[in-house]
């Protein structure tokens, strides 16, 4: 039995979840990065992509112990327990593939087709794409599982 | 005479009862809607309180907080005063209140402020006195939505990393319980660090990823937008907790007033009875 931390993800709407947990495996803006009991201080931003939450007591050894859920960048703030705010999260289980395959192609359809873009709405689009593609990535078990 | 007053008495009760029933229906209303933004603030409250915490006490406890973002380092010329108020008027001394709180402070300044203005009524008072308003939002702020403050607190952020502002003053009501608001102003930026006793210091380093400016220019922002959204929530029920008493007050006094009304119609039909009755005695004496 390993050690556990205390997590904490919250959103703006709500606290996303609460628990003790093994492991928590977020993409930090250098890369994925695991965060366990006994991190060292620390203090990151996060980009748009998936979260793995491995609850305590959970652990069978395989990939389906874990849940995923898509946030949409934050900070993670580890200290004596873990904490990590984010814009928006969604579980695997709640996203609604039609409203995600939509939201992509309207970006995607307004960065092929209009000329002048403002610097500011490329990026939204961007943001928003990342954002879908992540999601669809977690709706299916994550990019890690597909692989 | 004592069938005009009569009259007139009827009339008053009238339009006093259909006012009452106005009142009443309001407070009605305001009270199904104080119920519903009272569970959005008292749910986003615990979560935006607690992550506006976290983000203090990582201010608090680190010494690398870009110089900028702290108190003291630059002369305080220009205010950006965000000023939150409601849309609509019959709430009480509400919006009053803010005004009369967001003038006092305003004037103790000699530069020119800036005011962003949420809610129509701060914004017309202001612009009425020629002040500038920089920016706007007025749709009802019990609708208010995370990405929208986000769009309203980026170009104050830019405007204080470019020196055009060298603080952010956000003034609105603050809500204690259902019968008592209190107008509060809270100065986001500069950052006061506070050494608070209670917080310990952290002797332990402090991993930033990417880096610890990349990281204070990403949760400082976030702080300010966090701190605008939950005044909005916040202010918005108490917007309807000042109404509803508003439209209590306003009930009680219109009933009051038909006691009283009613009271005197009584006592002008009394005498106008009784007036007949000595006019039928005296007609009838002097037939004897």
């Amino acid at each position: 039995m390993s050690r556990t931390v205390k997590l904490e993800v919250i959103t703006p709407s709500k606290v996303f979840f609460r628990g003790r947990v093994e492991m928590v495996i977020a993409r930090t803006l250098e890369g994925d990065e695991g965060f366990m009991a006994g991190h060292s201080w620390a203090c990151k931003l996060l980009d748009i992509n998936e979260l793995w939450i491995l609850e305590a007591g959970k652990s069978q050894g395989n990939e389906d112990d874990w849940r995923v859920a898509a946030v949409a960048g934050g900070f993670v703030d580890v200290k004596d327990s873990i904490v990590i705010y984010t814009d928006a999260a969604e579980w695997s289980e709640d996203i609604d593939m039609e409203r995600v395959l939509s939201e992509k192609a309207k970006a995607e359809d307004w960065l092929t087709t209009e000329t002048e873009h403002d610097p500011n709405e490329i990026a939204k689009a961007k943001i928003a794409i990342a954002k879908s593609i992540t999601r669809m990535n977690v709706a299916e078990g994550g990019a890690r599982r597909k692989r | 005479m004592a069938t005009s007053s009569m009259q007139d008495i009827k009339r008053r009760i009238k339009s006093v009862t259909s006012t009452e029933h106005i009142t009443n229906a309001m407070k009605l209303v305001s009270a199904g809607k104080l119920r519903k933004a009272k569970a959005t603030f008292e749910k986003s409250h615990e979560n935006i309180h607690f992550i506006a915490h976290t983000i203090a006490e990582i201010f608090n406890s680190s010494s690398d907080v870009p110089q900028h973002y702290l108190a003291g380092n630059r002369e305080i010329k220009t205010t950006c005063y965000i000023i939150v108020t409601s849309c609509k008027g019959l709430c009480g001394g509400f919006n009053s209140n803010i005004i009369k709180e967001a003038e006092r402070e305003i004037l103790e300044d000699w530069e020119k402020p800036v005011i962003v203005a949420i809610g129509t009524k701060g914004k017309e008072y202001f612009e009425k006195r020629g002040y500038d308003i920089y920016s706007d939002y007025l749709a009802p702020p019990e609708s208010i939505s995370f990405l929208e403050t986000r769009e309203m607190s980026r170009p104050i952020i830019e405007m204080y990393n470019s020196g055009e502002i060298d603080e952010v003053v956000l003034i609105y009501t603050s809500f204690i319980s259902s019968l008592e608001q209190e107008v509060k102003n809270v100065t986001l930026l500069p950052f006061e660090i506070e050494h608070d006793p209670e917080i310990m210091r952290l002797e332990k380093m402090v991993e930033y990823e990417p880096s610890v400016e990349d990281v204070f220019n990403y949760l400082v922002p976030k702080y300010v937008e966090m701190m605008i959204y939950s005044a909005v929530v916040e202010s918005a029920t108490c917007e309807h907790a000042a109404r509803r008493m508003a439209m209590e007050n306003a009930t009680d006094n219109a009933r009051e007033m038909l006691d009283s009304l009613s009271l005197y119609y009584n006592r002008a039909r009394q005498s106008a009875i009784t007036d007949e009755i000595i006019e039928i005695v005296a007609g009838s004496e002097a037939q004897k």
